[in-house]
């Protein structure tokens, strides 16, 4: 499903990742592990569109992702791909539903489809019975369980996480882990994480360790 | 790209942030181009307004008085010019002798008369202004040398050249002396009271000269009512001599509106009962009053007068116990006065002016003092020059008056002994524009002392129309002024606060980029931020305008009507709205929308182009 080839990203003449070889299969549970520095949310960045690699190829579903200009990287992202960051980033004025609801604002989606589709997840994740509340009125954990479902509306092919319990008590970052792990199971989808935490990384199909900007070791969990 | 429904959704949230900012902008916004649009408003009624009261009378109308250029005969006395005085002296001396030698009458050379003089000390010349030899030489000598325009050669003049109609004025006088019959029944004499005497010598100087106008521009100002009869001489009296004439009290200064207007109707109506009767009598009939009063007193004198009842009559001998030589010495004398031309016979006359109208005083304070002194000033619409009534031709021709009336009228008065006035007609010529007016005046007149033979003044008439067209201009100009003001000021403010927020939601555009909205989308939440902006901008202005115009109205429109009524001396009191709201005002949202956009494009562009990846890291 994702596939790269000589993938290198270099800041100011300083190469940070160089990977030669990557594949990820489509539903397929990935950790992207190692220190700080390492290049893992580099990586992150990259197979998801955000960041452009320096050189090398990066395909996802057979499109080469590196050549493809702003818009339709944007659309591409809008349709195939869905994001969880660690710092949650919803909206403070706008309802868990309106969150939710906003990531498929530019598929043009019917009202009724959207609110369906924003209750489901709003139930998946938890909080079908706070739809109407406000983020200042979840506790952290909630507010991420709503990120979560914002980032599935679209029914994304692959979902990328970054860090996402790096803002979490254990048991809380445990519950969204297997959030994320039941609906990936469910839904068939990829799911790739980058974390520093080993044991969440233990629960994935397979580890990446990474270190200076290489893939260390790949092995299965 | 977004719904507009979901758009206005997330650019709502934009709203309860910089909550501060985005109030204190909308604010000064509002206000500004409140105050702009309420200016705006208030030119476009006040102008449709002055229009209305501008279209009566004189109002609007494009007038300018010509005259020929009138300049100083002075010159030094150079060798050329004493030569020919002294020369002029020289026959003028010899035709007296032999004059005198005729009638018998002892002559003896008055050096008062000399037309040059010599200082004790010195050689050097100057000229006796007392001599009329001096005086003469001097007319014919500029007359030479700058000679200029006669009313006939005026009038020529003005016929080739492109005016819309021209109306003769000219200027009548009664020269000699003229005592007004106080209540059209005694002039005053030694025993009138000082306030009688006063009275007499402001109607004397009122009655002494007057200027005789076109129907044209007379006509406004003619009462319904009036009535002539035959050798009475109609003339429209301006308010303030109107009431004196009526004998009523001048108004208080605090009086209102309407008691002023009601005044104004009172004196047209009742201005049309008053003549006014004069005694004129020439230099000779004033002397020998003079005389025979004197002389009735002094017990000594031998000359006894008889005065008539009527005492414009002239007086006649009673009795005369002078010898035969004095008798005779006297008719020598007088014989010798009438033949070198400085003696005519008494003469006096009964003359009675008819007022058949009223017009506004002329401003009271030439130099402005006060505003609407000098409103009035560039605005009123008037032939009142405060000196001197107004003949309407048209009823002055029309009526039977004598031929001995009119000569007396119609005589050219003598101006100061220099001034060469050649003519006592001006002209006063009408234009569609104050443009074509301006130009007029610009082209034609002569601002030096003398600009060659054709020189005219001329200058705007009555009214100057031009300058209230101009205002109008000139304030829509300032208005224009203050509209790119406030646009600045609203770039800058929107600017403010767009890129404020833009700068606050960086992390919040990289999550949307990141889920997939594309910079246009991003853009248009912001776009359509502004919109929103715009529509709350326009409903504060619409209320602003809405509330400053109904207070405007209330506090003046009342009075405003009354007060230009009079201040333009319409016959009907009109309505005169200063200001008036229109729900157009709402389109104002327009122009913020534009403005808005214009200020959101450089942080829009700014904003959107920054790598998501960038947002996310900042602080």
């Amino acid at each position: 499903m994702i596939r790269v080839a000589n993938l290198q990203k270099s800041y100011k003449k300083q190469t940070v990742l160089n990977i030669s070889e990557l594949q990820i299969n489509e539903a397929e549970f990935v950790a992207i592990v190692g220190a700080s520095g390492s290049g893992k949310s580099t990586l992150l960045n990259l197979l998801s569109g955000l960041d452009k690699p320096t050189s090398g190829e990066i395909l996802i579903s057979g499109q080469n992702i590196s050549k493809l200009n702003d818009y339709k990287l944007s659309k591409f992202r809008g349709q195939k791909i869905g994001f969880v960051f660690q710092f949650f980033y919803l909206q403070p004025f706008l309802t868990v539903r309106q969150n939710i609801e906003a990531a498929s604002f530019p598929r043009r989606l019917s009202s009724v489809e959207r609110l369906k589709r924003a209750e489901a997840l709003a139930r998946v994740v938890g909080l079908g019975e706070k739809t109407n509340d406000f983020p200042h009125q979840l506790s952290g954990g909630q507010i991420q369980r709503v990120a979560i479902a914002r980032s599935l509306i679209n029914s994304p092919e692959i979902l990328f996480a970054d860090e996402p319990t790096g803002n979490l008590d254990s048991e809380n970052s445990s519950q969204v882990i297997g959030l994320l792990q039941a609906i990936q199971k469910e839904t068939g989808m990829t799911l790739i994480i980058v974390t520093h935490d080993e044991r969440i990384a233990a629960r994935a199909d397979r580890i990446i360790r990474l270190e200076d900007g290489k893939i260390m070791e790949e092995n299965n969990a | 790209m977004l719904k507009i429904r979901d758009a206005i959704t997330l650019a709502r949230t934009k709203l309860r942030t910089r909550r501060i900012r985005l109030v204190l902008s909308l604010i000064v916004i509002s206000v500004l181009c409140s105050a702009v649009v309420l200016a705006f408003l208030a030119v476009e009624k006040t102008s449709q307004s002055l229009s209305t009261f501008s279209n009566q009378g004189l109002n609007g109308r494009y007038l300018t008085l010509i005259a020929g250029k009138n300049h100083s005969a002075f010159e030094g006395p150079t060798p050329e010019l004493v030569a020919r005085a002294e020369k002029l002296y020289e026959e003028r001396v010899a035709q007296e002798k032999q004059i005198a030698s005729e009638v018998g009458y002892q002559y003896y050379e008055d050096s008062a008369k000399k037309p040059v003089m010599e200082y004790e000390d010195s050689d050097t010349k100057f000229w006796n202004f007392g001599s009329e030899i001096a005086v003469q030489v001097l007319k014919e000598y500029s007359k030479e040398k700058m000679p200029l325009l006669s009313g006939d050669e005026l009038e020529d003049l003005l016929e080739s050249k492109n005016t819309k109609s021209v109306y003769e004025v000219k200027q009548l006088g009664l020269a000699g002396n003229v005592s007004p019959f106080l209540n059209n029944a005694k002039e005053v004499d030694e025993k009138s009271s000082k306030e009688d005497i006063d009275r007499s010598q402001g109607l004397s100087n009122y009655l002494s000269n007057m200027a005789k106008y076109d129907d044209a521009l007379t006509q406004y100002f003619i009462s319904d009512n009036y009535s002539l009869a035959e050798n009475e001489i109609p003339i429209l009296v301006n308010y303030k001599m109107a009431e004196e004439m009526l004998n009523l009290k001048k108004l208080e200064k605090s009086a209102t509106e309407q008691e002023k207007y009601d005044r104004i109707q009172l004196l047209r109506k009742d201005i049309t009962t008053i003549k006014q009767t004069i005694c004129w009598r020439n230099s000779e009939a004033n002397s020998l009053k003079v005389e025979a009063e004197i002389a009735n007193k002094n017990q000594h004198s031998p000359v006894k007068y008889e005065f008539s009842e009527d005492s414009c009559e002239l007086p006649t001998v009673k009795s005369d116990i002078r010898t035969y030589q004095e008798k005779e010495s006297e008719r020598i004398n007088t014989e010798y006065n009438k033949r070198i031309g400085e003696y005519s016979e008494p003469e006096s006359r009964r003359i009675t002016f008819k007022a058949v109208g009223v017009m506004p005083n002329a401003p009271s304070d030439p130099y402005f003092d006060k505003m609407e002194d000098f409103l009035k000033e560039i605005s009123l619409s008037t032939l009142d020059t405060g000196y001197s009534p107004v003949i309407p031709k048209g009823l002055y021709e029309k009526n039977v008056i004598s031929a001995e009336i009119r000569a007396l009228l119609e005589t050219p008065v003598e101006y100061e002994y220099l001034s060469l006035v050649t003519t006592n007609r001006a002209f006063v010529a009408e234009f569609d524009s104050a443009d074509e007016m301006r130009n007029f005046i610009s082209d034609n007149n002569c601002e030096q002392d003398y600009c060659g033979k054709d020189s005219l003044m001329v200058e705007p008439f009555s009214n100057n129309a031009a300058i209230i067209s101009d205002a109008k201009n000139y304030a829509i100009k300032f208005i224009n002024y203050a509209i790119l003001t406030v646009i600045s000021v609203a770039i800058l403010l929107i600017f403010s606060v767009v890129n404020r927020i833009m700068s606050d939601s960086r992390k919040e555009t990289a999550v949307f980029r990141a889920i997939g909205y594309s910079r246009f989308e991003i853009s248009q939440i912001y776009i359509t931020y502004v919109a929103i902006y715009a529509a709350i901008s326009a409903i504060l202005i619409s209320l602003i305008t809405f509330i400053a115009a109904f207070a405007i109205k209330s506090a003046y429109e009342p009075q405003a009507g009354m007060y230009f009524t009079n201040f333009f001396a319409l016959k009907e009191p009109a309505n005169f709205m200063i200001v008036e709201f229109s729900p157009l005002v709402g389109l104002v949202i327009i122009p913020i929308f534009v403005i808005g956009l214009l200020a959101a494009l450089i942080p829009l562009i700014v904003n959107t182009r920054r790598s998501p990846l960038k947002n996310l890291r900042a602080e």
